[in-house]
Protein backbone atom coordinates (compact mmCIF):
# COMPACT_ATOMS: atom_id res chain seq x y z
CA UNK A 1 0.00 0.00 0.00
CA UNK A 2 1.39 3.92 -0.86
CA UNK A 3 2.31 5.39 2.26
CA UNK A 4 3.06 9.11 1.39
CA UNK A 5 6.11 9.99 3.41
CA UNK A 6 6.30 13.83 4.42
CA UNK A 7 9.41 15.47 6.70
CA UNK A 8 8.07 17.66 9.66
CA UNK A 9 9.48 20.46 10.62
CA UNK A 10 11.28 18.75 13.58
CA UNK A 11 12.93 16.37 10.79
CA UNK A 12 13.87 19.34 8.32
CA UNK A 13 15.42 20.90 11.65
CA UNK A 14 17.22 17.75 12.42
CA UNK A 15 18.68 16.94 9.03
CA UNK A 16 20.14 20.76 9.06
CA UNK A 17 21.62 20.31 12.07
CA UNK A 18 23.37 16.82 10.96
CA UNK A 19 24.75 18.32 8.01
CA UNK A 20 26.28 21.04 10.41
CA UNK A 21 27.99 18.27 12.17
CA UNK A 22 28.81 16.28 9.90
CA UNK A 23 30.27 19.56 7.65
CA UNK A 24 32.23 20.08 10.91
CA UNK A 25 33.50 16.36 11.40
CA UNK A 26 34.06 15.30 8.00
CA UNK A 27 34.34 18.24 5.73
CA UNK A 28 31.87 16.87 3.70
CA UNK A 29 27.95 17.49 3.90
CA UNK A 30 25.51 14.77 3.09
CA UNK A 31 23.02 16.42 0.37
CA UNK A 32 20.25 13.33 0.86
CA UNK A 33 19.93 14.04 4.25
CA UNK A 34 16.75 15.21 4.27
CA UNK A 35 15.93 12.38 1.67
CA UNK A 36 17.33 9.73 4.17
CA UNK A 37 15.53 10.53 7.09
CA UNK A 38 11.80 10.54 5.15
CA UNK A 39 12.73 7.21 3.96
CA UNK A 40 13.33 5.62 7.14
CA UNK A 41 11.70 8.06 9.87
CA UNK A 42 13.45 9.81 12.49
CA UNK A 43 13.78 6.42 14.75
CA UNK A 44 14.70 4.44 11.41
CA UNK A 45 17.45 6.76 10.84
CA UNK A 46 19.26 6.63 14.07
CA UNK A 47 19.30 2.77 13.88
CA UNK A 48 20.05 2.83 10.80
CA UNK A 49 23.64 5.21 11.08
CA UNK A 50 24.12 3.33 13.99
CA UNK A 51 24.05 -0.03 12.62
CA UNK A 52 26.14 1.70 9.06
CA UNK A 53 28.80 3.17 11.55
CA UNK A 54 29.27 -0.63 13.59
CA UNK A 55 29.31 -1.92 9.64
CA UNK A 56 32.12 0.30 8.76
CA UNK A 57 34.33 -0.36 12.04
CA UNK A 58 33.77 -4.35 11.62
CA UNK A 59 34.48 -3.92 7.93
CA UNK A 60 37.34 -1.77 8.78
CA UNK A 61 39.18 -4.07 11.25
CA UNK A 62 38.30 -7.52 9.14
CA UNK A 63 39.89 -5.65 5.83
CA UNK A 64 41.64 -2.47 6.22
CA UNK A 65 39.96 1.19 5.91
CA UNK A 66 40.76 1.37 1.72
CA UNK A 67 39.22 -2.34 1.23
CA UNK A 68 36.61 -1.42 3.25
CA UNK A 69 35.87 1.34 1.42
CA UNK A 70 36.24 -0.05 -1.86
CA UNK A 71 33.76 -2.95 -1.41
CA UNK A 72 30.73 -0.14 0.08
CA UNK A 73 31.29 1.56 -3.05
CA UNK A 74 31.16 -1.21 -4.86
CA UNK A 75 27.51 -2.13 -2.60
CA UNK A 76 26.65 1.28 -4.24
CA UNK A 77 27.69 0.36 -7.62
CA UNK A 78 25.62 -2.53 -7.94
CA UNK A 79 22.44 0.05 -6.52
CA UNK A 80 23.30 1.99 -8.96
CA UNK A 81 24.21 5.02 -6.87
CA UNK A 82 26.73 6.67 -8.09
CA UNK A 83 27.53 9.48 -5.44
CA UNK A 84 28.12 6.70 -2.40
CA UNK A 85 29.86 4.48 -5.76
CA UNK A 86 32.18 7.72 -6.09
CA UNK A 87 32.38 8.85 -3.44
CA UNK A 88 33.69 5.63 -0.97
CA UNK A 89 36.30 4.67 -4.10
CA UNK A 90 37.37 8.10 -3.75
CA UNK A 91 38.19 7.53 0.17
CA UNK A 92 39.74 4.19 -0.78
CA UNK A 93 41.73 5.78 -3.22
CA UNK A 94 42.73 8.66 -0.71
CA UNK A 95 43.46 6.42 2.22
CA UNK A 96 45.91 4.37 -0.65
CA UNK A 97 47.53 7.01 -1.45
CA UNK A 98 48.49 8.50 1.71
CA UNK A 99 49.14 5.91 3.13
CA UNK A 100 51.52 4.36 0.20
CA UNK A 101 51.66 6.97 -2.57
CA UNK A 102 50.09 4.45 -4.45
CA UNK A 103 47.15 5.29 -6.92
CA UNK A 104 44.62 2.49 -6.58
CA UNK A 105 43.73 0.74 -9.88
CA UNK A 106 39.85 2.01 -10.07
CA UNK A 107 39.55 5.78 -10.51
CA UNK A 108 36.82 6.98 -8.90
CA UNK A 109 35.53 8.78 -11.60
CA UNK A 110 35.11 5.66 -13.45
CA UNK A 111 32.43 4.00 -11.33
CA UNK A 112 29.60 5.23 -12.99
CA UNK A 113 30.77 3.94 -16.43
CA UNK A 114 31.39 0.50 -14.93
CA UNK A 115 28.08 0.84 -13.59
CA UNK A 116 26.49 1.28 -16.87
CA UNK A 117 27.67 -2.34 -18.61
CA UNK A 118 25.37 -5.37 -17.56
CA UNK A 119 26.58 -6.96 -14.44
CA UNK A 120 28.54 -10.00 -15.83
CA UNK A 121 30.15 -7.27 -17.80
CA UNK A 122 30.37 -5.10 -15.02
CA UNK A 123 32.29 -7.81 -12.45
CA UNK A 124 34.43 -8.81 -15.75
CA UNK A 125 35.98 -5.35 -15.68
CA UNK A 126 36.74 -4.81 -12.30
CA UNK A 127 38.28 -7.85 -11.91
CA UNK A 128 40.68 -6.77 -14.66
CA UNK A 129 41.07 -3.75 -12.56
CA UNK A 130 42.03 -5.55 -9.87
CA UNK A 131 44.43 -7.90 -11.46
CA UNK A 132 47.56 -6.90 -9.53
CA UNK A 133 48.23 -9.39 -6.96
CA UNK A 134 48.40 -7.16 -4.11
CA UNK A 135 44.28 -6.65 -4.52
CA UNK A 136 43.74 -10.83 -4.89
CA UNK A 137 42.23 -10.63 -1.37
CA UNK A 138 39.60 -7.39 -2.74
CA UNK A 139 39.35 -9.49 -6.09
CA UNK A 140 38.06 -12.96 -3.81
CA UNK A 141 35.96 -10.27 -1.70
CA UNK A 142 34.64 -8.27 -4.01
CA UNK A 143 33.23 -11.96 -6.19
CA UNK A 144 31.47 -13.07 -3.11
CA UNK A 145 29.57 -9.56 -2.61
CA UNK A 146 28.68 -9.64 -6.13
CA UNK A 147 27.17 -13.09 -5.26
CA UNK A 148 25.41 -12.25 -2.21
CA UNK A 149 23.80 -9.71 -4.40
CA UNK A 150 22.75 -11.54 -7.00
CA UNK A 151 21.26 -14.38 -4.39
CA UNK A 152 23.66 -16.72 -5.58
CA UNK A 153 25.59 -17.43 -1.98
CA UNK A 154 24.04 -17.15 0.98
CA UNK A 155 25.98 -15.62 3.81
CA UNK A 156 27.36 -18.49 6.10
CA UNK A 157 30.74 -17.26 6.81
CA UNK A 158 32.34 -14.24 9.12
CA UNK A 159 33.58 -12.83 5.50
CA UNK A 160 29.88 -12.99 4.13
CA UNK A 161 28.66 -11.38 7.24
CA UNK A 162 30.54 -8.22 6.81
CA UNK A 163 29.72 -8.46 2.93
CA UNK A 164 25.82 -9.02 3.92
CA UNK A 165 26.41 -6.13 6.29
CA UNK A 166 27.65 -4.04 3.77
CA UNK A 167 24.84 -4.39 1.21
CA UNK A 168 22.13 -4.42 2.99
CA UNK A 169 23.20 -1.11 5.12
CA UNK A 170 23.79 0.53 1.75
CA UNK A 171 20.11 -0.63 0.29
CA UNK A 172 18.96 1.39 2.85
CA UNK A 173 20.53 4.36 2.38
CA UNK A 174 20.88 4.62 -1.45
CA UNK A 175 17.04 4.49 -1.24
CA UNK A 176 18.24 8.16 -0.40
CA UNK A 177 21.11 9.05 -1.73
CA UNK A 178 19.30 8.22 -5.26
CA UNK A 179 18.58 11.28 -5.51
CA UNK A 180 21.44 12.79 -5.31
CA UNK A 181 23.20 10.49 -7.23
CA UNK A 182 21.00 9.38 -10.04
CA UNK A 183 21.49 12.61 -12.48
CA UNK A 184 25.09 13.22 -11.33
CA UNK A 185 26.77 14.39 -14.13
CA UNK A 186 30.29 15.18 -12.92
CA UNK A 187 31.64 12.79 -10.83
CA UNK A 188 34.48 14.66 -9.88
CA UNK A 189 31.82 16.77 -7.41
CA UNK A 190 31.49 14.40 -5.25
CA UNK A 191 33.73 14.61 -1.98
CA UNK A 192 35.49 11.55 -0.40
CA UNK A 193 33.15 10.47 2.00
CA UNK A 194 35.57 9.71 4.51
CA UNK A 195 37.53 11.93 7.43
CA UNK A 196 40.02 12.47 5.15
CA UNK A 197 37.86 14.85 3.14
CA UNK A 198 39.14 18.04 5.14
CA UNK A 199 42.51 17.57 3.90
CA UNK A 200 42.87 19.70 1.12
CA UNK A 201 46.25 19.34 0.50
CA UNK A 202 46.50 15.62 0.15
CA UNK A 203 43.29 15.97 -1.74
CA UNK A 204 45.21 18.10 -4.21
CA UNK A 205 48.20 15.84 -4.37
CA UNK A 206 46.19 13.05 -5.06
CA UNK A 207 44.22 14.86 -7.87
CA UNK A 208 47.58 15.86 -9.16
CA UNK A 209 48.74 12.21 -9.08
CA UNK A 210 45.90 11.29 -10.95
CA UNK A 211 46.15 13.90 -13.78
CA UNK A 212 49.65 13.35 -14.23
CA UNK A 213 49.18 9.40 -14.57
CA UNK A 214 46.28 9.81 -16.99
CA UNK A 215 46.53 13.44 -18.55
CA UNK A 216 43.70 14.78 -16.37
CA UNK A 217 40.40 12.34 -17.69
CA UNK A 218 39.24 9.05 -16.30
CA UNK A 219 41.26 5.80 -18.51
CA UNK A 220 38.53 4.17 -20.95
CA UNK A 221 35.63 6.48 -19.30
CA UNK A 222 32.88 7.73 -21.67
CA UNK A 223 31.62 9.84 -18.67
CA UNK A 224 28.27 8.70 -17.28
CA UNK A 225 24.89 9.29 -18.24
CA UNK A 226 21.80 8.86 -16.42
CA UNK A 227 19.33 5.82 -17.41
CA UNK B 1 18.60 5.11 -29.47
CA UNK B 2 15.46 2.85 -29.99
CA UNK B 3 12.09 4.14 -29.89
CA UNK B 4 10.09 3.82 -26.57
CA UNK B 5 7.73 0.81 -26.20
CA UNK B 6 5.85 -1.16 -23.98
CA UNK B 7 4.12 -4.18 -23.40
CA UNK B 8 1.48 -6.12 -20.79
CA UNK B 9 1.18 -9.45 -20.33
CA UNK B 10 -2.27 -10.50 -19.48
CA UNK B 11 -2.27 -12.05 -15.60
CA UNK B 12 -0.64 -15.22 -15.70
CA UNK B 13 0.00 -16.98 -12.42
CA UNK B 14 -1.03 -14.47 -10.22
CA UNK B 15 1.32 -11.97 -12.32
CA UNK B 16 1.07 -9.06 -14.58
CA UNK B 17 4.76 -8.25 -16.74
CA UNK B 18 5.43 -5.52 -18.31
CA UNK B 19 8.70 -4.79 -20.96
CA UNK B 20 9.69 -1.38 -21.05
CA UNK B 21 12.06 -0.97 -24.05
CA UNK B 22 13.86 2.22 -25.49
CA UNK B 23 14.05 6.06 -24.66
CA UNK B 24 11.56 7.64 -22.98
CA UNK B 25 10.91 11.17 -23.30
CA UNK B 26 7.81 12.72 -21.17
CA UNK B 27 5.21 11.90 -24.20
CA UNK B 28 6.68 8.27 -24.05
CA UNK B 29 6.35 7.64 -20.73
CA UNK B 30 2.87 9.60 -21.04
CA UNK B 31 1.52 7.09 -23.51
CA UNK B 32 2.74 4.28 -21.35
CA UNK B 33 0.67 5.85 -18.18
CA UNK B 34 -2.46 5.73 -20.36
CA UNK B 35 -2.03 3.13 -21.92
CA UNK B 36 -1.34 1.23 -18.34
CA UNK B 37 -4.75 3.11 -16.84
CA UNK B 38 -6.94 2.39 -19.74
CA UNK B 39 -5.51 -1.79 -19.56
CA UNK B 40 -5.86 -1.72 -15.45
CA UNK B 41 -8.13 1.11 -14.03
CA UNK B 42 -11.34 -1.33 -14.38
CA UNK B 43 -9.56 -4.56 -13.23
CA UNK B 44 -9.23 -5.87 -9.31
CA UNK B 45 -5.64 -6.59 -9.25
CA UNK B 46 -5.60 -6.66 -5.51
CA UNK B 47 -4.17 -10.79 -5.19
CA UNK B 48 -1.80 -9.96 -8.37
CA UNK B 49 1.67 -9.09 -8.80
CA UNK B 50 3.57 -6.63 -10.72
CA UNK B 51 6.86 -7.79 -12.84
CA UNK B 52 8.77 -4.51 -14.34
CA UNK B 53 11.34 -6.00 -17.02
CA UNK B 54 13.81 -2.86 -17.64
CA UNK B 55 16.55 -4.67 -19.59
CA UNK B 56 15.08 -2.85 -22.79
CA UNK B 57 15.42 0.43 -21.32
CA UNK B 58 17.98 2.72 -22.69
CA UNK B 59 17.26 6.28 -21.39
CA UNK B 60 14.56 7.42 -18.97
CA UNK B 61 14.87 11.59 -18.68
CA UNK B 62 14.04 13.64 -15.80
CA UNK B 63 10.31 14.32 -16.97
CA UNK B 64 10.00 10.62 -18.13
CA UNK B 65 11.00 9.54 -14.35
CA UNK B 66 8.70 11.48 -13.00
CA UNK B 67 5.63 9.94 -15.00
CA UNK B 68 7.07 6.99 -14.72
CA UNK B 69 6.38 7.57 -10.63
CA UNK B 70 3.16 8.38 -10.94
CA UNK B 71 2.27 5.36 -13.11
CA UNK B 72 3.87 2.79 -10.51
CA UNK B 73 1.99 4.56 -8.10
CA UNK B 74 -1.56 3.72 -9.85
CA UNK B 75 -0.33 0.51 -10.30
CA UNK B 76 0.74 -0.04 -6.52
CA UNK B 77 -2.54 0.67 -5.71
CA UNK B 78 -4.05 -2.07 -7.31
CA UNK B 79 -1.98 -4.92 -6.97
CA UNK B 80 0.15 -6.69 -4.15
CA UNK B 81 3.55 -6.61 -4.68
CA UNK B 82 6.20 -5.46 -7.12
CA UNK B 83 9.74 -6.51 -8.40
CA UNK B 84 11.51 -4.75 -10.77
CA UNK B 85 14.18 -6.40 -12.65
CA UNK B 86 17.37 -4.93 -14.21
CA UNK B 87 20.76 -6.93 -14.86
CA UNK B 88 22.78 -3.21 -14.95
CA UNK B 89 23.21 -1.01 -12.24
CA UNK B 90 22.11 1.86 -14.07
CA UNK B 91 18.87 0.76 -14.82
CA UNK B 92 18.48 -0.43 -11.00
CA UNK B 93 19.34 2.72 -9.82
CA UNK B 94 16.61 4.25 -12.48
CA UNK B 95 14.13 1.75 -10.72
CA UNK B 96 15.23 2.31 -7.39
CA UNK B 97 14.51 6.14 -7.52
CA UNK B 98 10.90 5.32 -9.09
CA UNK B 99 10.38 2.79 -5.88
CA UNK B 100 11.61 5.24 -3.40
CA UNK B 101 9.86 8.21 -4.66
CA UNK B 102 6.38 6.40 -5.62
CA UNK B 103 6.68 6.02 -1.48
CA UNK B 104 5.99 2.01 -2.47
CA UNK B 105 6.98 -0.09 0.75
CA UNK B 106 6.32 -3.38 -1.27
CA UNK B 107 8.37 -2.80 -4.34
CA UNK B 108 11.59 -3.76 -4.32
CA UNK B 109 14.79 -3.42 -7.74
CA UNK B 110 16.59 -6.87 -8.08
CA UNK B 111 19.35 -8.08 -10.70
CA UNK B 112 17.48 -11.59 -11.58
CA UNK B 113 14.34 -13.51 -11.67
CA UNK B 114 14.84 -15.89 -9.17
CA UNK B 115 15.74 -12.57 -6.62
CA UNK B 116 12.04 -11.12 -7.99
CA UNK B 117 10.32 -14.91 -7.09
CA UNK B 118 11.48 -14.64 -4.21
CA UNK B 119 10.69 -11.32 -3.31
CA UNK B 120 6.98 -11.52 -4.58
CA UNK B 121 6.52 -14.61 -2.20
CA UNK B 122 7.37 -13.13 0.99
CA UNK B 123 5.21 -10.62 2.77
CA UNK B 124 7.69 -8.23 4.77
CA UNK B 125 7.55 -4.66 3.34
CA UNK B 126 11.26 -3.68 1.82
CA UNK B 127 12.33 -1.68 4.58
CA UNK B 128 11.44 -4.65 7.07
CA UNK B 129 13.43 -7.04 5.51
CA UNK B 130 16.30 -5.05 4.67
CA UNK B 131 16.57 -3.76 8.67
CA UNK B 132 15.75 -7.42 9.60
CA UNK B 133 18.74 -8.67 7.80
CA UNK B 134 21.03 -5.96 8.33
CA UNK B 135 20.59 -6.33 12.18
CA UNK B 136 21.59 -10.27 11.87
CA UNK B 137 24.56 -9.77 9.77
CA UNK B 138 25.74 -6.83 12.26
CA UNK B 139 24.73 -9.27 15.54
CA UNK B 140 26.61 -11.82 13.66
CA UNK B 141 29.43 -9.41 13.02
CA UNK B 142 29.43 -8.46 16.74
CA UNK B 143 29.73 -12.16 17.94
CA UNK B 144 32.53 -12.52 15.40
CA UNK B 145 34.87 -9.68 17.30
CA UNK B 146 34.31 -10.92 20.41
CA UNK B 147 34.91 -14.27 20.21
CA UNK B 148 38.32 -12.91 18.35
CA UNK B 149 39.22 -10.77 20.88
Amino acid sequence: MIVERRLSFMQRLLARVLNYLQEKKSGYDTPFVEEWIRTTGTKGFFEHAQRLEATIIAATAAYGATTAQMLISLAALWNGCWYCGVGHMFAANLQLFRDEKVLGPLDEREVPAIGHLTDEEALARLIEIFAEPRFERMRALMQRQYAIKMGTAEGTTPDDDALLAILTAWDILNEASITAGIDLQDPSIVPPLCDLAKDRQLRADYRAARKGASGGAPSGSSGPASA
Amino acid sequence: MTQASFKFSEPVSGRVMIWLTGTFDESDAVAFEEAMQSRFRERALGGLNVLYYLDGVEKFNVLARAVLIRAHRFLARRSRRTAFIASSAVLRGLALFVVSQSDDPDAKVVANQALADQWLASDVTRMQDAFTRLEASVSRLSQHSRRAS
